[in-house]
């Protein structure tokens, strides 16, 4: 990691993060927002999924697509990405842009300055035509966003995890497709978008950080000038935690014409909110199913040949964890049995302490390579947009060490399975168990 | 023990250097020490891929061996003749540990920080001890079995090995890297140990290192753990396969919504494969005609055909194909209007603005590959496989011309050698 992060506050909730570094070729600058996903509200969700292409896509200076890839192109092909992730009930909207190093330009072309303030630009100065998005633009957008749910239908692990967090999540905001639905995508206007546009630079938290060996001053004061003029208003998005299973266990069986069955498992984890035991937590997580030394990998892969993957996952934000797993349809209750029983172990405290410092040394192993890429740097910093003091690796790292068994061992009776889907293969009788 | 050959090959522009060393084992040792990271990447690799499905012995003579075998082979190693596995080893220095077989190439790899001397030994250690039984190769057969099914169920890659399939009839670069559920249950152990034994001499194989790495400390692990035999890397099978393909579109039905193709062209070549110059020009053309800047990207996104599109070559030892893919509702209108533009850049030539765009984009791909460990490793281990220094393709793109690419423009993606490969929703009677 750079030696020194700088923090300022350019406006109400908005922190510029400085981290300057001669270690890498390019620089990075990642601008996220936060917003809240009402429950039921699928026009607002879809509206802010759908911002971060809006944005990125062409800008008042660059009003087509492909003008604003040329310029890409001429900025050494600086990357431009934009997209919106869930952050627990909450929408996550990130603009990034990389690009090479002034210094390794072959005509001496200034191109951290040439990018910064085309990010700058994009988020400010958007492709409007009279006040209102540009509908060419936004019809383009809709339809790309239409056809990312409609994609999702033939990546069949991405479908059967959608699939669990709606039926377990139904009645949360959780549970909501967080690009909205294909009818609200429809029906979106320019001037729902300007609006959305217009709530993310007023109510959104939200952090810019820059991995550079310079030009942050530029950025910086750029940024300060733009949001002078706006009056904004944060709010912190709020999530609902569901501390446990809310009855029986909800078992929902789908099947397509398919040659593997999915099998994807739903916890509650106890949690009251993203800091309740959250490291001991997810030390509990990782030798459940987080590592090659985790008993999922080790036992239901390794020793019972079930699956090719099989892993726990936490979102952390929401308070839940996935299991998943690709298995013979024939097998599901095999394979369901082997995971179960794997969390009963470490429920129970049957297995070895040192399975604890294995997965404390893996996470540190990450977290100490971090430093060697602009972007995880850039990303760690912008993903504790919520925190209101951020935390480097080092601390972070310093704090899951100081976690004990005792710890990870309550930790993991908070853990309790919620919903179990299984999208099953249709041919399944004609299939030979081997 | 003989002496180590060692060479420093240096880039003044971007400055860079690497260690390129022979270790008397026959063991090419490639060191790119990045001092800035905190990790250590590296790929030990064998010049051992899904394409070679057959074994060449010294006298000429071959055998088959099942498909999917190299990829087998992968997974099993991670297993230790005293009941342990690789990933232990790599558990106790919180490394990172991980393999892939690729139609050319098996590799070997780790990540970590610090601990570069063991976790080095131990990637020698299990990678040239092998141990396999008729028993813990039926226990891999349920897992391979289940990443088949899982790949069988995704629909790019059966795109894929269809346009391969299609455009090789002869040559194996069609066959899917894991076989078959029917192949793998054809694998024994003593067929894993003929591979071994053939494909996994040291003299057909390479270690890169890269980041936090001296290449005087990976010599010393190798000095310490490698055994000097003699030998000679392994034959390999020369296919002569360059008929134009016999159908020009091939489809599957699956679940899904959206459907999704590859357009691939068969490309020409002298020799065993094609020139790492030649691909990387093939690219940038690629990129001219269907990149994100172009006319074609612009009119088939506003017609609503993609949205989006990628190119890429793949070639290696006796096959070359130049290929585009998206997601589209009609693939056939948007393949036609690729090939359409194919043969107006063909007549017309590419604009010096489009080609200076491109080069330049290229020249900051190649640059920015040096930021990552894991992204110079995997180049290191290309030049290995395909014979090339790690700056050729930097050092081609800083001085190539417009008048330079016109021979590969004129050569490449002929009309006639191509297939449209087609994933498509499954018909609604059936769904």
């Amino acid at each position: 990691m750079p030696n020194d992060i700088r923090v300022t506050e350019i406006a109400e909730q908005f922190r510029f993060v400085a981290a300057p570094t001669e270690k890498f070729k390019s620089s990075v600058i990642q601008l996220n927002f936060l917003l809240p996903m009402p429950f039921g509200d699928t026009k607002a969700v879809a509206a802010h999924a759908l911002l971060p292409g809006l944005l990125k896509r062409s800008c008042a200076k660059f009003p087509t697509a492909r003008l604003m890839e040329c310029r890409l192109a001429d900025l050494y092909g600086a990357s431009l990405a934009g997209g919106s992730a869930p952050m627990g009930e909450a929408q996550l909207l990130s603009i990034y842009i990389s690009a090479l190093e002034n210094r390794y330009a072959l005509t001496n072309e200034e191109i951290t300055a040439g990018c910064s303030e085309l990010l700058l630009e994009l988020l400010l100065r958007p492709n409007l035509i009279d006040g209102l998005f540009n509908v060419d633009a936004l019809e383009l957008e809709k339809r790309l966003l239409t056809e990312r749910i409609e994609s999702e239908k033939g990546n069949k692990a991405a479908f059967a995890r959608r699939r669990l967090l709606a039926e377990m999540c139904d009645g949360e905001a959780y549970g909501m497709d967080p690009r909205g639905t294909v009818e609200a995508i429809s029906a979106l206007t320019p001037t729902d978008m300007k609006e959305a546009w217009e709530e993310t630079l007023r109510c959104a938290p939200a952090i810019c950080v820059m991995v550079s060996s310079d030009g942050f001053e530029f950025v910086e004061s750029k940024l300060r000038e733009g949001f002078a003029a706006i009056n904004r208003k944060p709010v912190q998005p709020e999530t609902l935690y569901v501390t446990a299973p809310k009855g029986e266990i909800k078992y929902v069986r789908e099947t397509q014409e398919v040659e593997q069955g999915k099998l994807v498992m739903g916890f509650r984890l106890g949690m009251a909110d993203k800091d309740d035991r959250w490291l001991a937590m997810r030390l509990a997580l990782t030798i459940f199913g987080g590592g090659v030394y985790s008993g999922l990998f080790r036992n239901v892969r390794e020793k019972l040949s079930l699956c090719y993957y099989c892993s726990a996952r936490p979102h952390r934000y929401k308070g839940i964890a996935l299991v998943e797993s690709g298995v013979d349809t024939l097998k599901e209750d095999e394979a369901k049995t082997a995971i179960l029983n794997e969390l009963s172990y470490i429920q129970q405290g049957l297995f070895e302490d040192s399975l604890i410092e294995d997965a404390k040394r893996d996470i540190a192993d990450g977290l100490q390579r971090a430093a060697d890429s602009p972007e995880i740097i850039a990303d760690w910093y912008a993903r504790q947009i919520c925190e209101s003091n951020l935390e480097s690796p080092a601390a972070y790292e310093a704090r899951i060490n100081a976690v004990t068994l005792e710890e990870v061992l309550d930790a993991a009776q908070g853990i309790r399975l919620d919903t179990v889907y299984f999208l099953a293969s249709a041919n399944a009788g004609e299939e030979e168990v081997q | 023990m003989s002496e180590t050959i060692r060479e420093i090959i240096r880039d003044e522009k971007l400055g860079e250097e690497y260690f390129r060393m022979k270790h008397p084992s026959g063991l090419e040792i490639l060191v790119f020490p990045m001092p800035d990271k905190v990790g250590t990447y590296a790929l030990f690799t064998t010049n051992y891929g899904s394409i070679d499905t057959a074994i060449v012995k010294p006298d000429g003579t071959s055998y088959e061996i099942p498909e999917g075998t190299a990829h087998f082979l992968e997974h099993k190693m991670f297993e230790m003749e005293d009941g342990s596995d690789a990933f232990e080893l790599f558990t106790k220095t919180g490394a990172n540990c991980n393999a892939w077989t690729s139609l050319d190439y098996t590799s070997y790899m780790f990540a970590g920080a610090g601990h570069t001397k063991e976790n080095l030994e131990s990637l020698l250690e299990y990678v040239t001890h092998p141990y396999f039984s008729e028993k813990t190769v039926q226990k891999e057969q349920g897992i391979i079995g289940q990443e088949i099914r899982m790949r069988l169920d995704q629909p790019g890659s059966t795109v894929f090995w269809n346009l391969m399939s299609a455009l090789y009839k002869k040559h194996p670069v069609g066959i899917e890297i894991a076989g078959t559920e029917e192949s793998i249950f054809r694998i024994t152990a003593e067929i894993l140990y003929d591979c071994v034994e053939n494909f996994y001499t040291l003299h057909n194989m390479a270690l890169v290192v890269t980041g936090n790495a001296d290449p005087d400390e990976v010599l010393a692990v190798c000095n310490a753990k490698l055994e000097v035999k003699p030998g000679t890397s392994a034959k390999r099978c020369d296919w002569e396969d360059t008929d134009a393909p016999t159908d020009s579109v091939i489809r599957v039905q699956k679940p899904m919504e959206l459907p999704l193709f590859e357009l691939g062209f068969k490309e020409a070549f002298e020799g065993s494969a094609p020139t790492y110059r030649d691909m990387l020009i093939l690219e940038l053309i690629m990129d001219a005609v269907a990149g994100e800047c172009s006319p074609l990207y612009e009119s088939l996104m506003n017609d609503g055909l993609v949205n989006s599109i990628y190119t890429e070559a793949e070639w290696g030892n006796g096959y070359a194909v130049a290929i585009y893919g998206a997601e589209s509702k009609q693939p056939e209108v948007a393949a036609s209007r690729i090939c359409a533009e194919i043969e107006r850049v063909k007549a017309q030539g590419l604009s010096p603005e489009t080609f200076e765009r491109s080069r330049r984009r290229f020249y900051a791909m190649e640059v920015r590959r040096f930021n990552e460990d894991d992204a110079v490793a995997s180049a290191l281990t290309s030049c290995f496989i395909n014979g090339h220094g790690l700056f050729d393709r930097i050092n081609v793109l800083r001085s190539l011309t417009l008048e330079d690419i016109v021979p590969v423009l004129q050569g490449c993606m002929r009309p006639g050698f191509s297939v449209l490969s087609i994933a498509e929703p499954l018909l609604a009677a059936e769904s």
